[in-house]
């Protein structure tokens, strides 16, 4: 099972300056520094530390105070997962935490540092996984086994053509000889029951009967909102700090941090569609594209400051351009309900239509609420979520030991 | 056809036309010295619009940042003026975008980096024969000196024999034209005018942003972003790396059959997605797709230059939404070669005899575009130098691209899908050089006007 983990803990105003340098430090030899050597935790697919700033009102009292955020795509339950952070660590980690208000001061052990984890990372995350439930082990794996064949095909003369299952039983040689031939069990992906299904239709009927009152309601809002609106603003500056972090893997991340706009109504609205996306998310997409997007890691959303600020963090291939690009083009509808219920949004029409679909202050808003992540970990950094699928669509049809068309399919995936 | 009134009198020409009868160009890069007599000697030039056919000469004129500044324009984002621009093309975080690394890196530059203080304007000087550029070009820098201006840098810029790039392939073959010229094109490459012109609608039916200044607040109307980059090309490392692909003896068929599944069409441009060989009768070699017959890359490699840099109808989805969203990063290709041409006739069985000759060659690759993060960033990034392009797991595109292995340059790969498995190439060498570069604003006659008021 693939997780997401967030914590997110007050820290002393005072110690910012500390943290930052600490995780500096961290960034600088992310695999192996001496604080969390992050290759070293089995369970991490991605990882990140980012310090939420904190937000004051305009007459200087604090809005929302500084946060430490620590966020991981994890394997298996959350207990051995946090076990094994804290064994790797060996309280090493304490220097980071120690920052934070909540953080138990004095001797302390394993059990209160995962009970402070634990206490701090009570949040509904709405996720989505791109390598649907396979493990940090089973991708890697893979790829060494598409590694492995690869070095047999190559060595296949380009001149003459080869029959299809000789190749085939070339490929599964070369597995065996090198002791990579154990499959893994078949990904399963859920399906409905009878009675989910009616919970379904029960739940569009709901939303159906309630409509035309919603409608009304959301598009006095609507329009009371566009009425708000400022010009395009963008920051160069404020860009070019997150531009530089960017493109250095074959991934890239992205925090975004926003405000929800104010009332019931919004937070009601919002939670309702991200509650249908983390729907969809599980039984819908999760053959690796979310809406049509192929390259998205994993993406959540999570509610904090209760309800008041919706955070955003996503692991995905390729650079913020290509990322906004396709956001745009392919899965407009889905992030205007989403983010139209937040401050700042593009106008938008029935919650779902234009929205993104302005280009430029679409991007120049997401750049205006995106903030730096001074951490972040990928444990397979050469791998796209393309080349992911791929690997084991490979090593699930190899398994099954295919013939004729499906035979050739399958190794043109090579 | 909705209809665009284009206001091609207040276009420069080179948006328009690449000037295919104006054989000579010189692009001459100068510092401005001293704004007011610079400004008062711009608004005597004569400057080619897109109303008229010039005949025996053009002049076009583009400006850097730095150059804007020189004249007391302030360019951020309070102007309209886009980030990359701003900043220019040399930044720590677009060098890996735009694979300016290794011996790519800016230090190596000659011209543009971002310590180079000297480039500040381009003019661009297109003549009908070299022997009137050689009586136009010392007239004109007669006059630098007295009117503010101390040039900088010159490039050189010619067309090969048979319209060829230097690699001895055709150049310059699919082209995005601009809706509302009428001229003959396939639909797939008819593109809305606001990718390319500012101050019409743009791919999302959108205004591009614009340039707006104190006392001109059209001033980014009827203008565009250039991209220049000079890129030297390795012809005898090119042709030597396809004859050694196969072993040392190098059959020379099979050597052009790999160079052009790099590059996605024959030497003569017939696409390889509709000819199985160069002989193959092709009725339109810009009216293609790969969706239908193609998508596998058996015929086109998914990896190939033009499919690479103009996915077409394979950004996945249905085909014609994939043109919809593949158009949003077209760019308007200028450039011309430079250098003197590695064999005369550009005829590639000749090439593969030929020793080097130690010329420096290459392209001056010149491009517009109204958002230059959304198209030539885009597609150098996204596209050329994705190492994950469509389903891909480590190549690059096998011209231009540039594969980044811990901060430096590393060898390609490139793959030639098959049946039932690929072949890989492997360790090949660059075969393009990154020799300098600089974004520049093309301004409209009437914001060139404005400029040259003072």
């Amino acid at each position: 099972m693939q997780k997401a983990f967030n914590l997110i803990a007050e820290i002393y105003p005072d110690k910012k300056a500390m943290v930052e340098y600490l995780f500096k430090d961290i960034q600088a030899r992310i695999t192996d520094n001496d604080i969390i050597p992050f290759s070293q935790i089995t369970t991490i697919h991605f990882a990140r530390f980012v310090l939420l700033p904190e937000v004051k009102h305009e007459d200087g009292s604090t809005k929302f105070p500084p946060y430490l955020a620590f966020s991981t795509n994890y394997d298996g339950d959350l207990d051995n997962h946090l076990e094994e952070i804290c064994k790797v660590t060996q309280g090493t980690f304490d220097q980071v935490f120690i920052c934070c208000k909540d953080f138990p001061k004095g001797e302390i052990t394993d059990i209160d540092r995962i009970a402070f984890m634990k206490r701090n990372s009570d949040y509904r995350a709405y996720f989505y996984q791109g390598s649907y439930e396979r493990s940090v082990g089973q991708i890697l794996e893979e790829e060494k086994r598409r590694q492995i064949a690869m070095g047999y095909i190559d060595t296949l003369d380009p001149f003459v053509n080869h029959d299809p299952h000789t190749v085939r039983d070339g490929i599964l040689n070369v597995l065996k000889e090198a002791g990579h031939d154990k499959p893994y069990p078949k990904v399963i992906r859920p399906t409905l029951s009878l009675w989910q299904i009616l919970q379904v239709i029960g739940t569009v009927i709901l939303i159906l009967a309630c409509l035309i009152p919603f409608v009304l309601v959301l598009l006095y809002h609507e329009i009371r909102d566009a009425k708000k609106l400022q010009g395009i603003q963008w920051d160069y500056s404020h860009t070019q700090k997150l531009a530089q972090q960017e493109d250095q893997i074959v991934q890239n991340q992205l925090t975004h941090l926003v405000e929800v706009k104010p009332g019931w109504f919004r937070l009601f609205t919002l939670k309702m569609v991200l509650g249908g996306i983390a729907w969809l998310a599980k039984y819908y997409f999760n053959k690796g594209k979310l809406g049509n997007i192929p390259t998205i890691h994993f993406a959540r959303w999570v509610l904090i400051d209760g309800g008041k600020r919706l955070l955003f963090f996503s692991n995905f291939d390729g650079s913020w351009e290509s990322y906004l690009g396709d956001f745009i083009d392919k899965a407009a509808v889905g992030l205007t309900g989403v983010w139209s219920n937040t401050i700042g949004f593009p106008k938008t029409l029935l919650l779902l239509f234009q929205g993104a679909r302005d280009e430029v202050r679409f991007k120049a808003w997401a750049r205006a609420h995106q903030i730096p992540t001074q951490v972040w970990y990928s444990a397979y950094k050469d791998l796209s979520l393309t080349n992911i699928n791929n690997n084991t669509a490979i090593q699930e049809g190899l398994a099954e030991r295919p013939h004729g068309e499906a035979l050739v399919e399958l190794l043109e995936r090579y | 056809m909705k209809n665009y009134p284009i206001e091609k009198e207040d276009i420069q020409g080179i948006l328009l036309s690449g000037y295919g009868k104006l054989k000579a160009a010189k692009y001459v890069s100068v510092t401005i010295t001293d704004a007011k007599a610079f400004r008062s000697w711009l608004a005597a030039q004569t400057i080619a619009h897109g109303g008229e056919k010039p005949a025996k000469q053009a002049l076009n004129i583009a400006f850097t940042a730095k150059g804007l500044q020189a004249l007391q324009v302030e360019v951020n984002e309070a102007n309209g003026f886009l980030r990359s621009f701003a900043e220019g093309m040399d930044t720590d975080h677009r060098n890996r975008l735009l694979g300016d690394i290794g011996e790519n890196a800016s230090t190596n530059w000659t011209w543009g980096a971002r310590t180079d203080e000297r480039i500040h304007v381009l003019l661009m000087m297109f003549a009908k024969t070299q022997d009137d550029l050689n009586v136009w070009y010392p007239k004109m820098a007669g006059q630098f000196e007295a009117n503010g201006m101390k040039e900088a840098y010159q490039l050189p810029g010619h067309f090969l024999h048979g319209f060829r790039g230097h690699f001895g392939f055709l150049d310059g073959v699919s082209q995005p034209l601009i809706k509302g010229l009428s001229k003959k094109t396939p639909k797939n490459d008819v593109v809305v005018p606001g990718e390319f012109l500012i101050g019409y609608k743009n791919g999302y039916n959108q205004m591009p942003i614009s340039p707006q200044l104190e006392g001109m607040e059209s001033f980014g109307r009827n203008g565009s972003y250039m991209v220049f980059r000079q890129l030297e090309q390795h012809v005898r490392r090119f042709w030597d790396t396809m004859l050694a692909a196969y072993g040392v003896d190098g059959n020379a068929d099979e050597a052009i059959k790999l160079a052009s599944k790099m590059v996605g069409r024959w030497p003569n441009g017939k696409p390889l997605t509709l000819a199985d060989t160069p002989e193959d009768r092709v009725k339109n070699i810009k009216d293609f797709g790969f969706a239908k017959d193609d998508l596998q890359g058996h015929k086109c490699p998914i990896g190939s230059h033009i499919r690479r840099t103009n996915p077409r109808d394979t950004k996945n989805g249905k085909p014609k939404t994939s043109i919809k969203i593949n158009n949003r990063h077209r760019i308007l290709r200028r450039g011309r070669p430079y250098g003197p041409p590695f064999q005369e006739h550009q005829e590639i069985k000749e090439m593969l005899k030929k020793p080097d000759d130690g010329q420096e060659r290459g392209l001056n690759f010149i491009c517009f575009n109204t958002n230059i993060e959304r198209q030539f960033e885009f597609v150098q990034h996204t596209w050329s130098n994705n190492p994950k392009f469509e389903g891909l797991y480590d190549d690059v595109d096998p011209l231009t691209g540039v594969k980044e292995s811990k901060g430096e340059r590393a060898p390609t790969t490139f793959t030639v899908q098959a049946s039932p498995v690929c072949q890989q190439h492997r360790n090949l060498p660059a075969f393009v050089t990154m020799k300098g570069g600089a974004y520049f604003f093309m301004p409209g006659m009437k914001a060139l006007g404005y400029l040259g008021e003072g």
